[in-house]
């Protein structure tokens, strides 16, 4: 009998070519396991069982008929509830947007999705307006982790990476401007792809920060996430930030050797500049000798300090986002949550002259990073510092927020991958990001790929799904 | 933070027609002033007059 809840992509797409299982029944199975455990969880904020299996019957009778898309068809999906899809509202987790009308088109990535055959099964939760999270005061609760629902899921893709970890969906959207794609996958085990920016369009996706919003693939595995990212990258001309470049296969390298492949490691980003928590450095400590063993030159190599690029992705990223939420704060302040509208407002006493030097101070950390990574293939860092806290504790996941080396890729533009390296003590999900040149997203996967087939962390489950 | 720097905070959030914010939310108003305010010590602006800001398609392959 077929374990659908966590059936990889691949393997999936495999099944249902060969017509072993049904996208119905796939469907339905998922659908199911939702409506059981997701009371626990929070994941979603909204799911259409009924048009889900709508497209789940259209998906079967075309493979039945000899007529299979690729390895989406069939599949079903989950997006963040911040990206639009016809036929379901789009929230943003927030009470401001509670009340708004169905969005009349589809995001440029939800359209992908369409075109490839996929089932979307829901929306996921999201930090509120993604950026105010976890919050307690907003119309939905919060996501909780899987590997131990009295812990913090990481944002602000939380529902995502909630929905993913449980068994609901192999396959899932989240955003990213500070690190919201990676830090989910980091704190609930998972791969969680930041391509480069202009990469995947962003058309349809309620913004944060123009300048660094990201659209990003979140999965359980490396190859899953190369084949998402295959479906919902390339060029869209409506997306003003979407590059005209050709996108490569990105499973291309996926089992071949990375012996001789030149990995810098970024280690005064979580030794000096921040220290991470040591089984959190250990574990990538541990992710380097497996590289070393499997042939990799690793050394390390010297960015500019983290507190530099976190403050520099700050003073962009407030600035745009209080851009695009002043009118609403004027006139209602009242409907936002306590930590999107902190967080948000910090962006209003920020001087014009600071976000330009902002933007001047990005194109030289650009620069900079561009010429440090001519003698790298890839790097690798941090992801978060510490394993995920308890959701509950306030002062926990406020100390914790900033504690991270994700948004200097934000900042730069620059693909970056967060992959699980393993558990705490404690059993909660550990993990590392392998960073690399823009539009070189393929040698990450590689590398990831190599990784993560050398050790067994993707094996495990966490305890809801025993 | 001072009551002179909340009275700061303030003024400022008024300024910027926050008004409605600020007479409802004045801690929060507090905190997200003096955030921004670190923010700018942060950064280190080390930049020539003729330095560019990074533009949309800066990190590659798209100018």
């Amino acid at each position: 009998m077929t374990d659908f809840a966590f059936l990889t992509i691949a393997d999936a797409a495999k099944k249902l070519n060969a017509k072993e299982i049904s996208p119905v029944e796939y469907a339905q199975a998922l659908l199911d396991r939702i409506s059981a455990h997701d009371g626990a969880y929070s994941s979603f904020l909204h799911v259409s069982a009924d048009m889900a299996l709508d497209e789940a019957r259209a998906a079967e009778s075309e493979i039945m008929a000899g007529n299979w898309r690729g390895p989406l068809h069939g599949v079903p999906y989950a997006l963040k509830d911040i990206v639009d899809a016809t036929g379901m509202p789009t929230t943003c987790h927030s009470k401001v947007m509670q009340r708004n009308s169905l969005p009349e088109t589809d995001a440029d990535v939800t359209d992908r999705f369409k075109k490839a055959g996929a089932v979307l099964l829901g929306k996921t939760a999201t930090h509120e307006f993604a950026i105010g999270g976890p919050s307690f005061d907003l119309p939905w609760p919060p996501a909780r982790n899987p590997w131990n629902r009295a812990h913090f899921t990481g944002g602000s893709s939380s529902g995502s990476g909630a929905a993913l970890a449980a068994g609901f969906v192999p396959a899932a959207i989240g955003t990213d401007t500070g690190g919201s794609v990676r830090n989910p996958a980091s704190m609930c085990g998972l791969v969680g792809m930041k391509a480069t920016y202009g990469r995947v369009s962003r058309r349809g996706v309620f913004p944060l920060s123009f300048t660094l919003d990201h659209v990003g693939p979140m999965t359980r595995t490396v190859e899953d996430n190369a084949i998402l990212l295959n479906i919902i990258a390339g060029h869209d001309s409506q997306d003003p930030g979407s590059a005209p470049i050709d996108k490569p296969d990105f499973t291309s390298g996926l089992g071949r050797s990375i012996k001789g492949m030149r990995i810098g490691v970024i280690r005064h980003f979580f030794e000096t500049d921040m220290q991470a928590d040591p089984e959190m450095a250990k574990g990538i400590d541990d992710a380097l000798d497996v590289l070393r063993g499997l042939g990799a030159e690793v050394r390390d190599m010297t960015l500019a300090s983290l507190d530099h690029y976190a403050a520099t992705n700050r003073v962009i990223l407030l600035s745009e986002a209080y851009a695009i939420h002043e009118k609403w704060f004027q006139e209602r302040p009242e409907d936002y949550g306590e930590l999107a509208r902190q967080r948000i407002m910090g962006g209003a006493f920020i001087r014009a002259a600071d976000y330009v030097n902002g933007t001047r101070v990005k194109a030289q950390l650009v620069e900079a990073y561009n010429e440090a990574m001519t003698d790298f293939d890839v790097a690798i860092t941090a992801s978060s510092m510490d394993p995920a806290c308890e959701i509950e504790d306030a002062e926990a996941t406020e100390r914790t927020y900033g504690r991270q080396a994700r948004a200097p890729f934000n900042v730069l533009g620059a693909p970056a991958l967060a992959v699980p390296t393993g558990f705490s003590s404690a059993g909660l999900p550990l993990s590392m990001q392998i960073v690399g040149k823009p539009f070189d997203e393929a040698l990450i996967y590689q590398v990831a790929h190599a990784y993560e087939q050398a050790t067994d962390w993707i094996k495990r489950r966490p305890p809801m799904a025993a | 933070m001072s009551d002179t720097d909340s009275k700061k905070a303030l003024e400022a959030a008024r300024a910027a027609g926050l008004g409605r914010m600020a007479d409802r939310y004045p801690d929060d108003v507090a905190r997200a002033f003096t955030f921004a305010q670190s923010l700018r010590s942060r950064m280190t602006i080390d930049v020539e007059p003729a330095d560019e800001p990074a533009h949309v398609y800066r990190a590659g392959g798209g100018e």
